[in-house]
């Protein structure tokens, strides 16, 4: 009896941990294993040893030359941008009273929700590459330029156009946290504050908001972090191929899919997601750095 | 054995540059300026001095023979080079014959004051005329003055109309209208766009005029493509066109080539070198891309002299690259042969482009003995080391010739090179580190230790203090201004430590990064750094006295100082990593600097908030009241010291007048 109670708390755990085990850490270590080997979903995996690293980081020009600029230059723009204007959106959205608030938050939630539909409702009618597109149409009216531009098949247009159409959808789940963070800071604590001298909104922000509510913002630089290393279909959605034009819009995980489902080199396309996994895993460091709990 | 080749170049140069040509040879040399290098053409003869030419405007060289519009005496002259005859053609049917061109069975003749293109067979028998275009599209009002013409190979005319502005008129060849070809462009640049917002539509009418630039000339290559010219442009006055009008010139395109306002004439020869002359003589000779090769020719200003023109007004060049020059003024036609020089750097261009690079990078080689600095030998050279995979030696050539994209793409090679061979060291280098990191991170934690190094020197603590500003930038100035950190001698310090980063910046970028600041000296730099610093202590110094801001000057000193904390810390790195970076992830460079930049200004603003313990409103107030200030002064200083002859002539005359009096 003595024996079961010391290990009654394993056999609670046993559920969440068998499906933890089986559908997230087995997955990795299979991951990191592949990723080690040849293996073309065929054949058994052939052991290579740190080949394919090398190769990523030696051999493979469109990675280096483009895939990974062009993937540091979305993240860190689409990132902390999009990161701080969920912050700052939030923040304003919770100076409302409580029925427009719902109001605005839906609003401002719904692009993340609706991703696909207004891809082709909204952006691709915007950026359409003839005349009839609205940012060619108004660009031509005013006379800035004498014919349409082929925006979302010109190489150096697409990825800028990526940037800003997941900047306006970046008002995820994070949002949602944060405007729940912002509600639930102790009202009593800004009473406080402004008695101990707190003069203004700005200073309100920084002195309580934020700290109160580390670990929304917390969450919200993680989510905001995996979320940008890991999209992968606007470049593809916008311009509507794969790869895209020139690899302009290509992202760590166009890339992944490139290999993995398109060459079958799962071995290296494995070898890429582990690249992908320690970039992420470096980056949520910085996160906890500034705002977990020491 | 470096130095030696070097000396013996130089006194080659010498030798060879003490030549008795009348005139030079420039070419673009180190850091993309002019510089002259040897003879690339010589006058090997003077022709038709005696032909009795008048104001002639056009010349065609075909199967040997050159054809001159000699516009003054309504003819067109025949010279044949070989047996030195002279005919003429259409001296009954032409009136101002302006251009012309020859091709297998025809001569072309663009005559302006007929308003005609008249057709000659090779015998000088008139076949037609060509009068304007009875099309619509051509427009019912719209003027036909033919200048210059050339025809294609099946037979499509291209006219250069003299006042058309929309482009090439292109005509079948029964003169019906087929459509205009590759019109110049209107730039409007926001000013314009600023000014339509306040004129009305008659003033619009009256005075603006955007009418795009007309082509001036025009020339055609072996293969069909229409190259023009188009004058007061600079940096696309050459362009050449596909079919579809487009510009396909690469350097053209970007707007970067080394031209000329003035160019009357243009020509391609059979390797598609582009030759283009301006009215005061001086021949531009470009390679395929629109890289210019040399410079030479030249205005005869006070007496004649072999290579020098008065006006000068065609350009042709043979099979043999030959150059022939027609003077207007003059009424002759000047012979230049290429050097030994030229001809070498032609075939070098030529098998590149023909992918024998092993073969072009000996006569590379070669020809740099004629000349050690001139960068379109040092970039080919560079571009064949380059296809043969010699990436270190190609960089090298790449920097002598200034060629920074290219140089970028060879550094590219490099670094993979260097990374191929280390990777696996590098990767499992880094793991440790991390395991390290982690692992003894985890065994201090747990031992409790704390690893900190006490600084008892105040001095020392205040400097690095600067490190507080970055994660804590309100409670630092708030302890900046209660004086519990930071003196004047700190700042005083990292003003200098400002300075530093600041002329690193300007001056110690790679070669792919830096800013061209070559011909800017140290001085300037440290100048234009303290200057601006200095300007804003003051006038903040006086806007926040009078807007009841707190802080002193040696507070406003002080927190300046402390505000460069980002850049000071950050901006180094940027500097390291220009070293290791190619183009292709030039943006981290652009954007770190943007980053770090406003970081900065940032850091700047909630100093001067704490500071003077403003509100939002106040502080931004503060700032704009500053810029003004700091705007007023260098304003009052510039009236000062465009008046300084006068207010030292003024006191001058007032001590003399006093010295007078008291005397």
């Amino acid at each position: 009896m003595k024996k079961i109670k010391k290990y009654m708390h394993w056999i609670l755990l046993s559920p969440y941990l068998t499906l933890f085990i089986i559908f997230i850490l087995l997955p990795i270590i299979v991951a990191i294993y592949l990723s080690f080997t040849y293996f073309n979903a065929i054949q058994p995996p052939r052991w290579v040893g740190l080949q394919n690293y090398i190769d990523l980081f030696t051999r493979d020009e469109i990675f280096m030359q483009k895939v990974l600029p062009n993937t540091i230059k979305f993240s860190l723009i689409v990132g902390p941008g999009g990161y701080i204007l969920s912050f700052v959106l939030a923040w304003l959205v919770a100076q409302l009273t409580k029925i427009p608030r719902t109001i605005f938050a839906l609003i401002l939630y719904s692009p993340s929700l609706t991703a696909g539909v207004t891809m082709a409702v909204v952006w691709r009618v915007l950026f359409n590459g003839d005349q009839q597109g609205y940012l060619n149409a108004l660009l031509l009216r005013l006379g800035f330029i004498d014919k349409p531009i082929q925006w979302l098949q010109s190489p150096e247009y697409l990825l800028t156009i990526m940037i800003i159409v997941s900047l306006w959808s970046s008002m995820g789940v994070g949002f949602l946290a944060m405007l729940a963070g912002i509600l639930n800071v102790d009202e009593t604590l800004y009473e406080a504050a402004y008695i101990d001298g707190i003069k203004n909104r700005l200073q309100e922000v920084i002195y309580i908001t934020i700290p109160a509510m580390k670990p929304q913002m917390l969450f919200g630089a993680v989510m905001s972090i995996v979320q940008t290393f890991t999209t992968a279909g606007i470049g593809v959605a916008l311009s509507g191929t794969n790869p895209t034009p020139q690899y302009a819009g290509q992202l760590i995980v166009n890339h992944i899919e490139d290999y993995g489902f398109l060459r079958y080199e799962m071995g290296y396309a494995a070898a890429v997601s582990v690249v992908l996994l320690i970039i992420i895993y470096l980056f949520s460091r910085i996160a906890w750095k500034l705002f977990g709990e020491s | 054995m470096r130095k030696k080749a070097i000396f013996i170049l130089l006194i080659l140069s010498i030798l060879a540059f003490s030549s008795n040509s009348t005139f030079l040879t420039y070419t673009i040399g180190q850091n993309n300026k002019w510089k002259i290098t040897q003879d690339a053409y010589l006058v090997s003869e003077v022709i038709l001095e005696d032909a009795g030419l008048y104001y002639p405007e056009d010349m065609y060289l075909k199967d040997g023979k050159l054809y001159i519009a000699d516009s003054g005496n309504a003819r067109i002259l025949v010279y044949d080079l070989k047996t030195r005859k002279i005919s003429e053609i259409g001296a009954w049917s032409l009136f101002t014959p302006t251009g012309v061109f020859v091709d297998n069975n025809y001569i072309y003749v663009a005559d302006v004051g007929l308003s005609e293109i008249v057709i000659f067979d090779k015998n000088g028998n008139e076949i037609k005329t060509i009068g304007k275009p009875k099309s619509i599209l051509f427009g019912q009002y719209t003027k036909f003055k033919p200048r210059k013409i050339v025809v294609d190979k099946r037979g499509n005319l291209y006219i250069v109309s003299e006042g058309s502005l929309d482009g090439i008129i292109q005509l079948d060849r029964n003169g019906e209208f087929l459509g205009y070809f590759g019109a110049n462009k209107v730039r409007i640049t926001a000013l314009d766009k600023f000014i339509d917002l306040f004129y009305s539509k008659e003033q619009k009418e009256r005075l603006l005029t955007r009418a795009p630039k007309p082509y001036y000339n025009l020339a055609i290559d072996n293969k069909g493509l229409i190259y023009t010219i188009t004058q007061k442009e600079h940096g696309d006055a050459i362009k050449k066109h596909n079919t579809l009008g487009n510009n396909i010139l690469y350097l053209s395109r970007l707007e970067s080539m080394v031209d000329e306002g003035n160019f009357v004439d243009i020509t391609v020869d059979n390797d598609g070198r582009i030759y283009a002359l301006t009215e005061t003589g001086l021949i531009y000779e470009y390679d395929q891309e629109g890289n210019l090769i040399f410079s030479f020719g030249g205005r005869a200003i006070l007496y004649d002299k072999n290579g020098l023109f008065s006006v000068a007004s065609a350009i042709e060049v043979d099979d043999e690259g030959r150059v022939y020059v027609l003077d207007r003024e003059k009424g002759l036609v000047q012979i230049f042969n290429p050097t030994i020089y030229a001809t070498k750097i032609h075939k070098a261009l030529n098998l590149y482009i023909q992918g024998k690079y092993i073969e072009s990078k000996s006569i590379w080689e070669d020809v740099l003995k004629y000349d050690g600095y001139s960068s379109i030998i040092h970039n080919g050279l560079g571009k064949a080391y380059f296809q043969e995979g010699n990436y270190k030696e190609a960089a090298l050539h790449f920097k002598v010739a200034y060629s920074k994209r290219e140089y970028s793409e060879a550094y590219w090679e490099i670094r993979n090179q260097f990374l191929q061979k280390n990777m696996k060291v590098i990767i499992i280098l880094l793991f440790v580190i991390f395991v390290l990191f982690e692992v003894g991170g985890r065994i201090l934690k747990k031992k409790g230790i704390r690893l900190k190094i006490k600084i008892r020197n105040k001095l020392l603590s205040d400097i690095l203090y600067l490190k507080n500003l970055i994660r804590h930038p309100i409670d630092s100035f708030y302890y900046l201004r209660k004086s519990t950190h930071g003196s004047i001698l700190s700042a005083t310090i990292i003003y200098a430590l400002f300075v530093l980063v600041v002329t690193f910046d300007y001056m110690g970028r790679s070669f792919i990064f830096n800013l061209n600041t070559s011909e800017r000296s140290v001085g300037y730099v440290v100048f234009s750094a303290i200057v601006p610093i200095f300007l804003w202590i003051f006038s903040n110094y006086l806007v926040s006295s009078i807007n009841e801001g707190r802080g002193t000057l040696k507070n406003i000193y002080i927190f300046t100082a402390y505000s460069t904390a980002p850049y000071i810390i950050f901006q180094p790195f940027i500097i390291l990593l220009t070293y290791v970076l190619t183009y292709n992830e030039s943006f981290l460079i652009s954007f770190g600097s943007f980053f770090i930049i406003s970081w900065t200004f940032i850091v700047l603003f909630i100093g001067v908030k704490e500071t003077h313990d403003y509100e939002l409103k106040g502080t931004i107030g503060s700032i704009i009241y500053s810029i003004v200030w700091i705007l007023v002064i260098i304003l009052v200083f510039s009236i000062v010291y465009m008046l300084w002859d006068q207010i030292v002539e003024t006191v001058y005359g007032i001590i003399q007048e006093v010295l007078y009096r008291v005397r």
